[in-house]
């Protein structure tokens, strides 16, 4: 395997072939899954933080137009 | 509403005195840091699989494992070349279009790769445009959200941000070479695109935000009745007093180059290890597994180092902790010569990746707090390029005194001396003179303000 084709792991570049497949073998010995199970089981782990975040931030922006609301109607009501 | 003052900590102007986030609650950087977490969780952790497909593209096309190191060679080189240009444009109209324009290219070129056919459509795709794209989502680029939304807990944000690499690394790699195993790497590649269109830049899209002030907020959620109330005693604007006017006179002072010059080092001893280390096992008579596993074992530690470094270095000056790191690496380089193979290794697993990442974080912090955030982003670029290019010339270099005297004694001994001249290097940083942190300089509110960052 010629060397940039090994990774330091240290920023983005390609992972070592030889670690990839120590990986794929420990998970393997480990769970003893079909790989569309495992598939499944990562992509639910993958997905479920974006998902949350989403979630929580248009959450965050509804409370934020709400005290904006309620905001404006207090000061509409208060004596110049 | 109490009126705003119209300058915020970072300077910038004001656009809207009515916040658009809630008063109360998890202040509104802390998303920005999970969206920017998310994308740099995709990129990393597909650019790296990469190498999990190598060997069927061989069978597929037909070719040599060198013609396809070509594309990954090309894509080493013009991801450090791109940083200094991207970090310019996100100083000029602010990283959100950076980062979704860079994400949006990433999605579509993921599923491109499902297309490639030879070793010349994957130089084009991979080496050139994944690779270039990915710049906009290096650290440094979206290190510059992280130092403009956040001021006392910098260090902290910056290592959320850094370690969604590792974790990208650690389940990304599985996902795709599970998914790859279930169909092809057509799939694969598809998935991945479709996941950085469909979530990651409508996230992008919907929560980053280049700038505090584009949201009517205050670096670190402060108040404006808080804000104000400095204003009005008088209280500065906290920047260092070698906050310049131009980029170019940042390098008219010490700091960037010890900074610079330090990261060279780091670039020269993670990227020479992540290349030579499976190599140097094998000349102590350990296998390739057992390497691979304390390499997977470094990097499994360096996600939980980079966490800790990163929080506590917003309690110390961040100096100290880089030129100890700096140090530990060198530890693990002079463990490799001294002790036997097995004992070197794990030494070398478990020191080496307690510092591994953690440069990447403090440097980045510490940049910004001599510097500001106005060039942030270029000088940030800059700083990563120069990381870049110590480690591909490393990797060539390493390889050659290998061949030449048969043994990595003695760049691994160069590799320990430059990591003691970096610890040095960084613990001379006079951080309780430049720093914005410890040192501010006398600056009314108001007064010469940074220009605002647009695009939003």
């Amino acid at each position: 395997m010629l060397p940039l084709l090994r990774s330091s792991l240290h920023h983005s570049e390609a992972i070592d072939p030889t670690l990839a497949e120590w990986i794929r073998n420990e998970i393997d010995d480990l769970v003893g899954l079909e790989p569309s199970s495992i598939v499944a089981i990562l992509g639910v782990v993958i997905l479920a933080f974006p998902l949350w975040l989403g979630v929580a931030a248009i959450r965050r922006q509804r409370r934020a137009a709400s005290e904006a609301a309620i905001r404006s109607a207090h000061e509409a009501h208060q004596p110049n | 509403m109490t009126p705003i003052s119209e300058h915020t900590e970072s300077d910038t102007t004001i656009v809207s005195s009515e916040p658009l986030t809630p008063t109360t609650g998890r202040f509104y950087g802390w998303y920005v840091v999970g969206a920017l977490f998310f994308a740099t969780l995709m990129v990393v952790g597909t650019r790296q699989a990469f190498g999990v497909f190598v060997e069927t593209w061989e069978e597929d096309w037909d070719v040599s494992v060198g013609a396809i190191s070509i594309a990954a060679s090309i894509g080493v080189l013009l991801n450090g070349l791109s940083q200094p240009f991207l970090g310019r444009l996100v100083d000029r109209i602010g990283g959100r279009p950076v980062v979704l324009v860079s994400m949006t290219v990433m999605g579509i070129a993921f599923i491109g790769m499902a297309f490639v056919t030879n070793v010349w459509m994957l130089t084009v795709l991979y080496g050139v445009v994944i690779s270039s794209a990915a710049g906009g989502i290096s650290p440094s680029m979206t290190g510059v959200f992280v130092v403009r939304w956040f001021r006392r807990k910098r260090g902290t944000a910056m290592s959320l941000l850094v370690s969604g690499g590792s974790i990208g690394g650690l389940l990304l790699v599985p996902f795709l070479t599970y998914l790859f195993l279930a169909t092809n790497w057509q799939t694969a590649w598809v998935t991945a695109g479709v996941i950085s269109l469909v979530l990651g830049v409508p996230l992008l899209w919907g929560i980053v935000r280049s700038d505090p002030s584009d949201m009517g907020l205050h670096p670190d959620g402060d108040s404006n009745e808080t804000v104000a109330e400095r204003a009005a005693s008088g209280e500065t604007v906290p920047v260092g007093h070698l906050n310049a006017e131009r980029w170019q006179d940042s390098y008219r002072s010490a700091p960037i180059w010890q900074l610079s010059i330090a990261y060279w080092v780091c670039g020269i001893t993670t990227a020479s290890i992540g290349v030579h280390f499976v190599r140097w096992a094998g000349d102590e008579g350990i296998s390739p597994g057992t390497a691979a596993l304390a390499f997977g074992l470094l990097s499994g530690i360096n996600a939980a180092s980079v966490l800790f470094i990163g929080s506590i270095s917003d309690r110390m000056q961040r100096k100290t902790l880089l030129g100890a790191v700096y140090l530990i690496r060198a530890v693990a380089f002079i463990a490799l010569i001294v002790l036997p193979g097995d004992a070197a290794l794990w030494t070398f697993a478990v020191v080496g990746g307690g510092s591994w990442l953690a440069t990447v974080p403090l440097t980045t912090s510490l940049t910004a707090d001599v510097y500001g955030v106005r060039h942030i982003g270029m000088l940030g670029g800059l700083t990563l390029m120069t990381h870049q290019f110590g480690g591909a010339l490393a990797v060539f270099l390493f390889g050659v005194a290998f061949d030449r005297w048969g043994s990595y004694d003695a760049p691994f001994a160069f590799g320990a001396v430059a990591l003691v001249a970096a610890g040095a290097l960084a613990f001379s940083i006079r951080e309780k003179q430049h720093s914005a942190r410890y040192s501010p300089v006398e600056r009314p509110r108001g007064i010469e303000p940074e220009p605002a960052a647009a695009g939003g």
